[in-house]
């Protein structure tokens, strides 16, 4: 290698004839193949210090991913529990409603068949009464006819 | 698996994604905030990591981004006028003058490049990629890649020998 093969690699360089292995070997070699007053190798040796440059602050990993809060998961689990207890309430005030009109339909019936059996009561007791005079009255039809039974046989004698 | 992606492919891009954005802002400490953002919004996304194909590529991408929203938000003011000699102080190591003041130029002809032309020398001439990892990075074209660095080179040579001569005039008269 020499510097005139230096220097026909970076002419090839500045037509963009060369490849990425070219072109890092320009890099190297400008320290050492090409002459000292050359444009080009100040140009390389330049292009190569760059590549060394580095970072004075280096990244720590903090020592658990520390995850973002998924802000749209929260609202969805806002509108979950909201929903639930929504439900929850409902459910209760209604099953509680319900065992209040049950209370009061049973207390209403309850006061139905008290009623109905008292007027069934007093019915009876009124048709008993009748009957029961009926019942004299026929008593005493019997006795007019067992007398009238008597005229009729005496009549016969 | 992931935490394994991340110490073994991304992390040790570091270096490398801050000298794009070194490139790209001119300004070490908002490249440093830039590669530390980009590093921290992977470490907290890293579930995703073992589905990308190519670590590297996109870890370059998200920095590419990161770095051209910055520079095209209002808020960004921060571009430093002396750019080139910022650059010029972190590269150069030994004592050698004249070296320093070449580099310096060679410096202020890449900041003058447009940026898209900038990400692509960088790319290519500093890191070595190749021609399809730049276009997949910087998500344009293969011959858009190959136009913006030709232009990229001549633009920087013709700056280099408008220097040279101007000195060597300079030198002569």
């Amino acid at each position: 290698m020499s510097a005139k093969h230096f220097k026909d690699k970076a002419n090839a360089y500045w037509k963009g004839k060369t490849s990425v292995q070219d072109e890092k070997w320009l890099k190297d070699a400008a320290a050492t193949e090409a002459n000292e007053t050359d444009k080009e190798a100040a140009y390389f040796q330049y292009l190569k210090n760059q590549g060394d440059i580095k970072s004075n602050r280096k990244f720590e990993a903090p020592s658990a991913p520390s995850k973002q809060p998924d802000y749209m998961m929260q609202i969805w689990q806002y509108v979950a529990a909201a929903c639930f207890v929504l439900s929850l309430s409902f459910t209760v005030y209604f099953s509680l409603q319900n065992t209040h009109q049950q209370q009061e339909l049973y207390a209403s019936r309850q006061l139905e068949a008290q009623y109905a059996y008292d007027t069934t009561k007093e019915v009876l007791i009124l048709i008993s009464g009748k009957i029961n005079a009926g019942a004299d009255e026929t008593r005493a039809l019997g006795k007019l006819n067992a007398v009238q039974q008597l005229f009729d046989d005496k009549a016969d004698n | 698996m992931n935490k394994k992606i991340f110490h073994e492919q991304v992390l040790p891009m570091q270096d490398q994604c801050f000298r794009f954005a070194l490139r790209m802002m001119a300004n070490r400490e908002e490249a440093e905030d830039i590669v530390q953002d980009m590093l921290m919004k992977v470490w907290q996304n890293q579930e995703g990591l073992h589905k990308i194909k190519n670590v590297s590529g996109w870890t370059m991408q998200m920095v590419k981004n990161a770095c051209l929203d910055k520079l095209k938000s209002s808020a960004y003011k921060y571009r430093d006028d002396n750019a080139e000699a910022t650059l010029g102080k972190l590269s150069v190591s030994d004592d050698n003058a004249e070296q320093q003041e070449k580099w310096a130029w060679i410096e202020k002809g890449i900041d003058r490049l447009p940026d898209k032309q900038k990400m692509v020398f960088q790319l290519r001439e500093i890191e070595g990629y190749s021609y399809e990892e730049i276009a997949t990075i910087l998500e344009i074209e293969l011959s858009g890649v190959k136009i913006s660095l030709f232009r990229a080179r001549k633009s920087i040579k013709s700056f280099i020998d408008k220097i040279e001569n101007y000195e060597r005039k300079t030198f002569q008269g």
